[in-house]
């Protein structure tokens, strides 16, 4: 294995609550709670996970714009963590971030060409220059260069996600995390998109960090796949191994949800309905934190943790009883029944 | 002007057409006489000094209280025989100074400042809001009566309180929407790209507050415009003879036992009709402003 681009060991990011006239602390919410991962340089890891289970704020605590309570995350090897606010400047140019909502993340009062050119400016190159890439961006991502006078609100969802797409790539970085860039998106946009992200990877060398709770738009982009649920990583596998077996019987349900484009296969189909909701953060369940809802949990499962281990190749699960390749969610219940 | 008639409802917008600046609705007769009005009251304040209007503070004791229409004092005389129409045009110079000094003085240091703290946040967020909210809490008028008894009674000291006493508002507002508006993603977006703190409260944050508090202080223009008037009648106002709507109404009112009311009627009139005029076109630019934000 080559040397990871990005590295993140234990990464806790908690919340406090705060309540009464004093505004005491009664409480943390668990966001993220001991994630680690590892990303490869130009792959694509896509995190999937139910809306809550701390996606949105992994990633965002990753690049420091939410600053995460312990752990470490490693940029080729340097502490991100710990950097100076000068260091992290610096950084900041080479990861970069693709927000979910197309209609909050562009300036409203800002021309194209500028909201493209900022980071350019910020980082010191003249204006001309500047207005020359971001037209070259707008290009790129398949605008006109010269919708460059235009404002945000002249254009459509997809178009301005192109547009933050281009604001992200023009200082030109090597990791990218894409906060669910196609959510907010029409499904026929959505594809032009994610066709827009594969090529720009292949163009510009790009390592993607593809954070959705969809894991079909997942699986078209991604080479490996993190599970998350309620702030832990639940399942890592390779794509394909992912759909073919996964072994977290989240997973298993999850995978489960996803229609299938054929009428008489659809009818077949088995799905797992999950029961209840995902519980609070604030108060997560002692043991697996799956256990609530799980079709499988035992009292073992309450009291002890499942830790990440290895279970295939690169797969690696979280659960004390992960299921064996090709065995389905419906078949061991079933076999716990008789 | 517009001649079409005017809606009582904004039309809505096509969300797909949207075009920069265009009209949502007119803004109607009512608000353009307004700004009409408002025009005649800052030309008239700029010009005072070139229109062909007697002095103001020339004092003629043979034509006392010369009612309007008089020959050569068209809105006629005061109790002192001066020129009334050419002091409610010195009136509208002293007003829109005081107004239009004090709310620009708020919204660019209140902006600045409760932008800046409303971004930084965390301990010094807090001391300067103690302080905002101590200053809020300070009996006004105990202020200007304490400084002009120890500073002197001057239009000087009287700009330098009612500045004092406006900008504490200003911070609470801006830092107020600069809380909403930092979360949003394309702050964030800022921050991403690297830029600076300072860049991004003055040039990400600053322009969106600043949209803001001056809708504000349009209307707070006439609360200043009233202010005026009242530390006239408390006699703290803007010494004589220095004619200004406050001291003109204050003065005229004593007139009422012998029948004469439009000594006060007059400056009174004005400084209703530019208060009016005031919330009127600062009532249509924010409704305005608004179905430009909905269009974002």
């Amino acid at each position: 294995m080559n040397a990871p681009l990005l590295e993140v060991d234990d990464l806790k990011t908690h919340f406090p609550i705060r309540a009464g006239l004093l505004r005491s602390v009664v409480g943390h919410v668990h966001a993220v709670d001991g994630v680690s991962l590892s990303v490869q340089p130009k792959e694509t890891v896509g995190i999937v996970g139910e809306s809550g289970c701390g996606k949105t704020t992994l990633g965002r605590s990753i690049l420091r714009l939410i600053e995460p309570t312990s752990g470490a995350v490693r940029y080729r090897g340097e502490d991100v963590i710990g950097a100076s606010r000068q260091r992290m400047q610096e950084l900041r140019a080479e990861m970069q971030i693709v927000f979910q909502d197309p209609y909050a993340s562009l300036n409203p009062r800002m021309p194209v060409d500028d909201i493209i050119a900022e980071p350019l400016r910020v980082h010191g190159t003249d204006k001309t220059a500047a207005r020359a890439k971001a037209r070259e961006l707008l290009d790129a991502v398949g605008l006109l260069p010269e919708h460059g006078n235009r404002y945000p609100h002249e254009f459509s969802g997809g178009q301005r996600q192109r547009i933050g797409i281009a604001r992200a790539l023009s200082l030109n970085p090597n990791l990218m995390i894409l906060d669910e860039p196609v959510s907010a998106l029409d499904v026929s946009v959505q594809a032009q998109v994610i066709n827009l992200l594969d090529d720009l990877q292949d163009e510009f060398d790009l390592t993607y960090l593809f954070i959705a709770h969809d894991l079909s738009v997942v699986r078209h982009i991604s080479d490996r796949i993190v599970v998350m649920y309620l702030g832990r990583v639940a399942e890592v596998a390779d794509s394909s191994d992912l759909y073919t077996s996964p072994a977290h019987p989240y997973s298993h349900a999850l995978l489960s949800a996803v229609p299938v484009p054929d009428p008489d296969l659809e009818r077949d189909r088995e799905r797992i309905v999950l029961q209840g909701d995902i519980p609070s953060p604030s108060d997560p369940p002692s043991g697996c934190r799956f256990r609530t809802r799980c079709p499988l949990a035992v009292e073992r499962c309450a009291d002890e943790v499942p830790e990440l281990r290895q279970v295939g190749p690169g797969h690696m699960v979280a659960c004390h009883f992960p299921l064996e390749p090709g065995e389905t969610l419906i078949d061991r219940v079933g076999a716990l029944a008789v | 002007m517009r001649a079409e008639p005017t809606n009582e409802v904004d039309e809505p917008v096509a969300p797909d057409h949207p075009r920069r600046g265009s009209a949502a609705g007119t803004l109607g007769t009512l608000f353009w006489l307004a700004v009409a009005w408002l025009v005649l009251v800052v030309a008239t304040a700029v010009f005072a000094g070139l229109l062909p209007l007697p002095d103001p503070t020339r004092i003629s004791p043979g034509r006392k209280y010369l009612p309007i229409g008089s020959d050569g004092h068209l809105l006629g005389t005061d109790q002192l025989g001066r020129d009334i129409l050419a002091r409610v045009a010195e009136g509208a110079r002293i007003s829109m100074f005081i107004s239009l000094l004090t709310v620009a003085v708020g919204i660019t240091v209140g902006g600045v400042v409760g932008t800046t703290v409303g971004y930084v946040g965390g301990r010094i967020e807090k001391a300067a809001m103690a302080l905002v909210n101590m200053a809020l809490s300070f009996p006004s008028l105990i202020l200007l009566l304490g400084v002009i008894a120890f500073a002197g009674q001057s239009l000087r000291n009287i700009v330098l309180v009612f500045c004092v006493l406006a900008i504490p508002g200003y911070i609470r507002f801006a830092r107020a929407s600069t809380l909403t508006l930092k979360e949003r993603d394309w702050v964030l977006a800022s921050r991403m790209i690297g830029a600076k703190d300072r860049r991004i409260v003055f040039r990400v944050l600053l322009p969106d507050v600043l949209v803001t508090l001056i809708t504000f202080g349009l209307l707070a223009i006439g609360a200043v415009i009233v202010a005026e008037g009242v530390i006239a009648f408390l006699g703290v106002g803007v010494p004589p003879p220095t004619a200004t709507w406050g001291q003109m109404i204050a003065d005229g009112q004593r007139d009422f036992d012998d029948d004469v009311i439009h000594t006060a009627l007059i400056p009174a009139t004005a400084m209703f009709l530019t208060i009016l005029s005031l919330n009127l076109v600062g009532d249509g630019l924010r409704r305005r402003l608004q179905v430009r934000e909905a269009q974002i």
